[in-house]
């Protein structure tokens, strides 16, 4: 059984060591959004939704916070976990829905870890 | 002459007030590029740290093993000394905001993430029990960083550490116990200085210790250290009680 999660980073490097990290693991498909608004609209067209979005704070266009919020509209059962270098959005990323915060920088036995905590 | 006197007395106080603006202005620069500084160090270090596992991964030999655990402890330092940065900055910008803790879930948070390493087996000692003090959530830095020291200068694979809560009078003091090197009289009170190590021979920024002091002075409480009469360090701190 594979997983789908859509990870949303400005940052192309970061985007493609997800990818790296995840898929080396052979039990995650990764699909990709490079803002906030990117992350909205593929979410809204995405026919079979993500099991987790992976969501930075720091975005151009459209920041993590209220690219969750509106997530999180079209979807109340969308699971999120913030991963950002900043810990100050912890605490609005917590109030706003996200399931969980991870700090950068993370090792990989986090993120998965992390992962298979939300899928429950 | 009196108005001499008011037109200078009044000069003195235009140029203090630019002086204040411009302080103010410095700090808020200063403020910024730490932000800003820290932010993006810190997603250059994912992504050397996450390259890092992934090659650690790949079957290498065991001196190219050796390589990639090397760089990685080197990136996760330079992670750490960012934090410690920020921390200074937030500790010298003003006061600390003091709420109610219980200390026992403070030490059950922090034991768990420093026992659980890789490169050493560390069994710490704690019983727990509901204690209240004044403090922040910057207290968890306070233990975080005085048993990594433990963990730091126990040369040995397998390190004993003791944590000791006492109610006193008026006071809570928390002792951390170790059976490592110990630390010579000379630097007993240096080490609380920025930048000082207690042994060249250990890796750090010479931040921990200082930022430690810090905290501690800010919640008016006192930290030093007597040495582990089986061999090894003693490092106490004292903090006001609250009401229960």
């Amino acid at each position: 059984m594979s997983f789908y999660i859509l990870i949303v980073d400005d940052e192309p490097e970061v985007l493609e060591l997800y990818q790296f990290m995840l898929e080396s693991d052979n039990t995650y498909v990764v699909e990709y959004a490079k803002d906030g608004y990117e992350a909205v609209e593929k979410y809204k067209r995405m026919p079979t939704k993500p099991d987790i979005v992976i969501m930075d704070y720091r975005m151009p266009i459209k920041d993590g916070i209220e690219a969750t919020k509106e997530i999180l509209s079209q979807n109340l059962n969308a699971k999120i976990i913030f991963a950002s270098a900043d810990p100050t959005c912890k605490d609005l990323a917590m109030m706003v829905g996200a399931k969980d915060f991870i700090k950068k920088p993370f090792s990989m036995d986090i993120l998965i870890g992390d992962i298979k905590k939300v899928l429950g | 002459m009196l108005l001499e006197t008011l037109a200078s007395e009044a000069a003195v106080a235009l140029e203090n007030a630019s002086l204040f603006e411009r302080e103010r202005e410095a700090a808020l620069q200063i403020e910024f590029l730490n932000d800003l500084m820290s932010h993006d160090i810190n997603n250059l270090n994912q992504i050397s740290l996450g390259y890092l596992e992934l090659l650690r991964n790949l079957g290498l030999t065991e001196k190219q093993r050796m390589f990639a655990e090397k760089a990685l402890n080197s990136v996760k330092s330079s992670a750490q000394l960012v934090e410690n940065v920020k921390k200074l900055q937030k500790l010298k910008g003003g006061e600390i905001k003091l709420e109610k803790l219980n200390l026992k879930d403070i030490l059950l948070e922090v034991i768990p993430e420093i026992s659980h390493r890789a490169d050493k087996n560390v069994d710490v000692t704690f019983s727990p029990h509901d204690i209240w003090i004044s403090g922040t959530p910057l207290l968890k830095d306070v233990f975080f960083n005085l048993m990594d020291n433990a963990i730091k200068y126990t040369l040995s694979h397998d390190v004993r550490i003791e944590v000791c809560v006492q109610e006193l009078d008026d006071s809570i003091r928390v002792c951390i116990k170790d059976w490592g090197s110990g630390i010579p009289d000379e630097m007993k009170t240096k080490i609380f200085d920025r930048f000082e190590r207690i042994g060249k021979g250990v890796k750090g920024s010479g931040l921990g210790l200082y930022i430690v002091k810090m905290i501690v002075t800010k919640l008016s409480g006192k930290i030093w250290v007597e040495d582990n009469p089986e061999g090894g360090s003693v490092f106490c701190v004292e903090f006001p009680g609250v009401a229960k």
